[in-house]
């Protein structure tokens, strides 16, 4: 079996909006569907020529469990093309992409869409266990007075809800508890982290203002949902440390340096990718922006290194590759907080992690601020979990054109201790 | 060992003893201490300070090699300087808060009681305690003057005279933490604390005292009973053999009511008295013995450690191996033919775990992932694995069979260990093929509790393979000896005449119940007579007519025959119910046909007395002796080792042989002699102890 290069034809995606706003009527798969349409509209791709379809989402709705199939369908793929979810955590549109990308480098297709969709707005809110079980039961029922017994049987805490959060099940630990744990126990500042988070906000803005993100986004519009929406309703221009220094710890609150400003939040949307092999290129007539060259995929203990994904994903990429950080010009790395992407930078340049965790001579290098997420991140512009990776692909993409580079590495840590990192070349 | 740097107005105070893993404090550290606390006093910019480590142990402990060079007067001095040292933080203006991560024992958990505030984190690394009872000694810096004063009386009765762990969320309940938090804000905390208490913010725990409840506890009829009921608990214990949860005792009794200074003085003179005490300098070397057995004397010949274990047969002790073995990271796979076994198997080894999480020692997590460790399978068919330990019935040709089997399909690199009481490992290991790496591994009952594993080796048994056994046994927590094959082995060995001179006094017409009582308070935890219904008469009756009581029998004495004619009754012990004495309803009663076993007209009419007692006491010790002189033991010191932690040797002697060191081998032959005349010569004296008092030779150096 030959291995085929895999190509970056274009990506597009929704509007991000902080949850319960903008797609607060929407369903996770409407946003999916919006961003297909989108991207099949501006590349000229016809309904059947997607041969393959991988979304990643992380919040499930049973409705739609595979909302890949149901995003594809309605965002105007043909029922012919086989469609599959995955989930990864925050890593999910990552995990799509990277699966969508060896189906083109085995040969098993020459034309994908890859990325991912989230709706945290409507999470599924679950009745107690004890209640499932009872509700499992009138499946059976056959007559009212199984009914009237199942009435009977009720009590007042059956109806309270199990609302979901963001802990690690084995561990039991909210992430935002872990990360600050981990701000304390690697000593990043709460003035870092504002500065960190603030640049964030500012460069975002200055991005849509030089109309680079607007290129990246779709106009979203269901009539009698909301208006139309065009932009990041998480970017806040006049974001200043300074005014993020004013605000509460969100997490430990006596202790803490996390505030609301200086972690992502909870954001709805849709990130797609389209990827093709040559023959794919020419068979369909596009045009790639770049290559995609490898990727690798790593996993820590989460109940210690929960959030070092980039920390370890990196330098296992970039040996593999056989190339150096200073081979790469462009870095587009997840920002789940200020904090853990701070501590995952400082412990690439820390010797004492080089040598104990990486097993290397000293330490692994640094990423200079000048080629990192230069057009804000998930900060500011927000983090749908299971669309994310794919917005990163995109903007590294987009970036290697305009800033007129080579090579950019996108990586990201998720919820189970995972991490994952892809190496980009434009053409 | 202590370092100040200022951060923010508050002065932090590292712990960090110098190359090593460990902070221990010592007296030199107690004094570089002192110029600390000036320098916090006189500089006005320092608001408090906190007491911090950054190693994975807040203060692990005193270091006692340097006590036990000190005169009584010594004692005194150090005691009393430590103590004004401790005073002069307790009295500061300025507030000082002990940080607390990881153990923080003895001296430490003293240290932070006479801080003002504490901060302790909520790892499951982090525990307090005062274990010195378990040396022989009380907590000598103000452990007795004012742990009583933050939890209460009973409370600290439990803990000093135990010398029991306190885990982080027991601190908690108690009241101990101003700050319970995550081990990455305790510094932060801690720094806190310090500015809180100084501006009046916070009000500490310390400052509040006891609830009403427990301080009438501290006086008057209260007092005196709380105090009685601890003293009749360690009576029961101890029957009085130790001397230091008497005087810790004493301690509180003395103290509520009294002044500090009255208090402390108290304490010095208590701890200078047990610290010169025989019982604490004999703890204190078995402390040293267990921490030198921790390491494994064959590690240069450890290669490919094992990390996946089978254990055949899935009964008692096959269940209890597993347990302790998934308990401590080895993989297992648990075979037996009845798969009501494997599953009741599984069952004890997850109701052991759940405790555990119960005691938040392991996450529920970790309790799902060590319980998936345990593989069941039933059959007895070889399967892939490390290491074998077969737990099978103690049945020569089985094992053989058995063994046969599984040593023609493991790799030849494979430990195979036999895990019994008393059959010839030799004989199994001839059967096997590669019976190089042959050995037993002899777990005490219940195998979960029972600090010993007795190794034993064959003429053919590599260094390799004993490399194996050490290491799964002391990643299992096991205290390890390794003794040379032979009748009984060590232990076995030495066990069987005092249980056999056990039913001689039985068939003299001693009352069993006061056999038991009188070796019990020879400081043996059981009494034989107990001991033996517990072990299974069966088990005793198949080791006498095995090859120690063929060995025995060759000597010239005989094993009593009343432990046959039990067993065909079907009177096995407690687990039928009847033996030497009857179990109805959680109460024990001498068996009533007992007597008839021993003749028509038996009765048990004579109490035993320290004769009895003699006679038990030195036909062991004579028996380790043999097991010397015959190379069954390498050297005396895993004798003493063995009895102690395998059977309950009294620990207070130091073990059989320094016993016998420390009463003069001339006496002991002496003893053995008047014995010999007065009953049987099977207290003739072992030959190696004649040979050691003719040629002068010493058991130990002092």
């Amino acid at each position: 079996m030959d291995i085929k290069e895999v190509y970056f034809v274009d990506g597009i995606r929704t509007p991000f909006q902080k949850a319960g706003t903008g797609y607060r009527n929407l369903m996770s798969y409407q946003l999916g569907a919006n961003a297909i349409q989108a991207v099949m509209q501006k590349n000229n791709i016809e309904e059947k020529e997607f041969e393959q379809v991988c979304l990643g989402t992380v919040i499930h709705q049973t409705q739609t469990s595979n909302v890949a199939r149901e995003a594809a369908l309605t965002g105007g793929v043909t029922s012919f093309t086989p469609c599959h979810t995955v989930s990864q955590a925050c890593i999910s549109a990552n995990a799509a992409i990277a699966s969508m990308s060896d189906v083109i480098r085995l040969g098993r297709a020459d034309l994908t869409l890859a990325g991912g969709t989230d709706s945290v707005s409507d999470i599924p809110i679950q009745f107690p266990r004890e209640m499932r079980q009872k509700l499992f039961q009138t499946r059976s029922f056959k007559s009212s007075g199984d009914y009237a017994k199942f009435l009977l049987k009720l009590r007042p805490g059956d109806f309270k809800p199990e609302i979901p959060d963001i802990a690690e099940f084995t561990t039991g630990t909210v992430m935002g508890m872990d990360c600050e744990r981990s701000a304390a126990k690697y000593d990043i500042t709460r003035e870092e982290q504002d500065e960190y988070a603030a640049r964030s906000q500012q460069l975002a803005a200055k991005a849509w203002e030089d109309g680079y993100l607007k290129e990246e986004v779709t106009g979203v519009f269901y009539p009698g949902a909301s208006d139309e929406i065009t932009f990041d309703n998480g970017v806040r221009k006049g974001t200043t440390k300074e005014k993020l220094q004013k605000l509460n710890p969100a997490f430990e609150k006596k202790y803490g340096t996390l505030t609301a400003g200086n972690s992502s939040f909870l954001t709805d949307g849709a990130a797609v990718s389209v990827l093709a092999s040559e023959e794919g290129l020419k068979k369909y007539e596009l045009k790639p922006k770049a290559k995609i060259i490898d990727h690798v995929f790593t996993a820590r203990n989460p109940g210690e290194e929960l959030l070092l994904g980039p920390a370890y994903s990196i330098p296992k990429l970039l040996n593999k590759c056989k190339l150096t950080l200073d081979d790469i010009d462009v870095f587009e790395i997840h920002e789940a907080f200020a904090a853990q992407i701070l501590y995952n930078l400082k412990l690439l340049k820390s010797k004492k992690f080089g040598k104990n965790k990486l097993g290397l001579d000293g330490a692994f290098g640094e990423i200079p601020m000048e080629k990192l997420n230069l057009w804000g991140g998930s900060l500011s512009i927000g983090h749908p979990f299971g669309a994310t990776g794919s917005r990163i692909l995109n903007t590294a993409v987009h970036r290697l054109h305009i800033e007129n580079k080579k090579y950019a590495v996108i990586a990201a840590c998720a919820a189970g201790g995972h991490g994952h990192a892809m190496l980009i070349e434009r053409v | 060992m202590f370092k100040l740097q200022i951060e923010n107005n508050v002065g932090i105070i590292k712990l960090n003893k110098e190359g090593s893993d460990h902070n221990t404090i010592s007296m030199d550290d107690l004094d570089s201490m002192v110029e600390l606390l000036d320098t916090i006093e006189k500089d006005n910019s320092i608001e408090g300070a906190v007491f911090y480590s950054e190693k994975k142990d807040f203060l692990a402990g005193a270091d006692i090699k340097k006590f036990l060079e000190m005169s009584e007067e010594e004692t005194r001095k150090v005691g009393k300087t430590g103590h004004s040292l401790f005073n002069r933080i307790e009295d500061s203006q300025k507030p000082f808060v002990a940080v607390i991560h990881g153990a923080c024992m003895g001296g430490g958990t003293e240290l932070a009681l006479a801080c003002h505030g504490l901060v302790i984190t909520d790892s499951s690394k982090t525990k307090l305690g005062l274990p010195e009872v378990k040396l022989g000694l009380l907590p000598g810096l103000g452990g007795t003057v004012r742990l009583y004063k933050r939890i209460g009386l009973p409370n600290a009765l439990d803990y000093i005279l135990t010398g029991k762990n306190m885990y982080a969320s027991k601190a908690k309940k108690f009241g101990l933490a101003d700050v319970f938090v995550d081990e990455n804000f305790r510094l932060k905390a801690g720094i806190q604390l310090v500015k809180d208490i100084a501006s009046g913010k916070h009000i500490t725990k310390k400052s509040k005292g006891l609830s009403v409840k427990d301080k009438a506890l501290l006086f008057g009829p209260f007092k005196s009973f709380v105090i009685s009921k601890a003293k009749d608990n360690v009576m029961a214990k101890t029957q009085g053999n130790y001397p230091a949860p008497l005087e810790i005792l004493k301690c509180l009794e003395h103290h509520p009511g009294k002044s500090r200074e009255e208090a402390i003085k108290r304490e010095i003179e208590g701890f200078t008295k047990l610290l010169h005490s025989p019982e604490a300098r004999q703890l204190i070397r078995l402390f040293f013995l267990m921490n030198s057995y921790k390491k494994n004397p064959y590690s240069e010949d450890l290669s490919d450690a094992p990390e996946h274990l089978s254990v055949l047969g899935a009964g008692l002790m096959g269940n209890g191996i597993s347990t302790v073995s998934i308990d401590n990271g080895y993989k297992v796979t648990l075979l037996d033919l009845s798969d009501d076994a494997l599953k009741n198997a599984k069952k004890n080894t997850s109701e052991y775990l759940e405790n555990k999480v119960k005691r938040k020692q392991i996450s529920r997590s970790d309790y799902q992932k060590l319980l998936n460790d345990l593989q069941l399978i039933e059959s007895d068919e070889p399967v892939k694995s490390d290491a074998l330990i077969e737990a099978v019935f103690e049945d020569l040709e089985l094992k053989q069979k058995i063994l046969k089997k599984w040593s023609e399909k493991l790799d030849a690199s494979a430990l195979i260990a036999t895990n019994t009481s008393a059959l010839p490992v030799s004989e199994i290991a001839e059967v096997c093929t590669n019976p190089e790496r042959v050995l037993g591994m002899h777990y005490f009952s219940p195998v979960e509790k029972m600090p010993l594993l007795e190794i034993i080796k064959t003429d053919k048994t590599s260094k390799t393979a004993l490399a194996k056994a050490y290491d799964i046994g002391l990643n299992q927590s096991k205290v390890c000896i390794d003794v040379s094959d032979g009748p009984g082995f060590y232990t076995t060995r030495i066990l069987a005449p005092m249980l056999n001179e056990a039913m001689i006094a039985l068939s003299e017409g001693y009352e069993p119940q006061s056999i038991d009582r009188i070796m019990k308070k020879r400081g043996f935890p059981v009494g034989p007579i107990t001991l033996i219904d517990e072990i299974g008469i069966d088990v005793g009756a198949h080791i006498n007519r095995g090859a120690l009581g063929k060995m025995f029998k060759e000597r010239g004495a005989n094993s009593h025959p009343v432990m046959g004619i039990m067993e065909d009754k079907g009177w096995l012990g407690k687990k039928s119910g009847k033996g030497f004495y009857v179990y109805e309803d959680k109460k024990k009663s001498v068996n009533p046909d007992l007597a008839n076993l021993f003749g028509d007209d038996h009765s048990f009419d004579k109490k035993a007395d320290s004769e009895v007692a003699d006679r038990l006491m030195m036909i062991m010790i004579n028996e380790s002796f043999y097991c010397l002189q015959e190379d069954i033991l390498k050297d005396a010191e895993s004798g003493d080792v063995g009895a102690i932690f395998g059977l309950g040797f009294p620990a207070f002697t130091g073990g059989p042989f320094m016993y016998t060191h420390k009463k003069g081998i001339e006496n002991i032959i002496d003893l053995l002699n008047t014995l010999k005349d007065k009953f049987h010569n099977r207290f003739e004296p072992a030959q190696i102890l004649i040979d050691y008092k003719e040629k002068g030779k010493e058991i130990y150096k002092d």
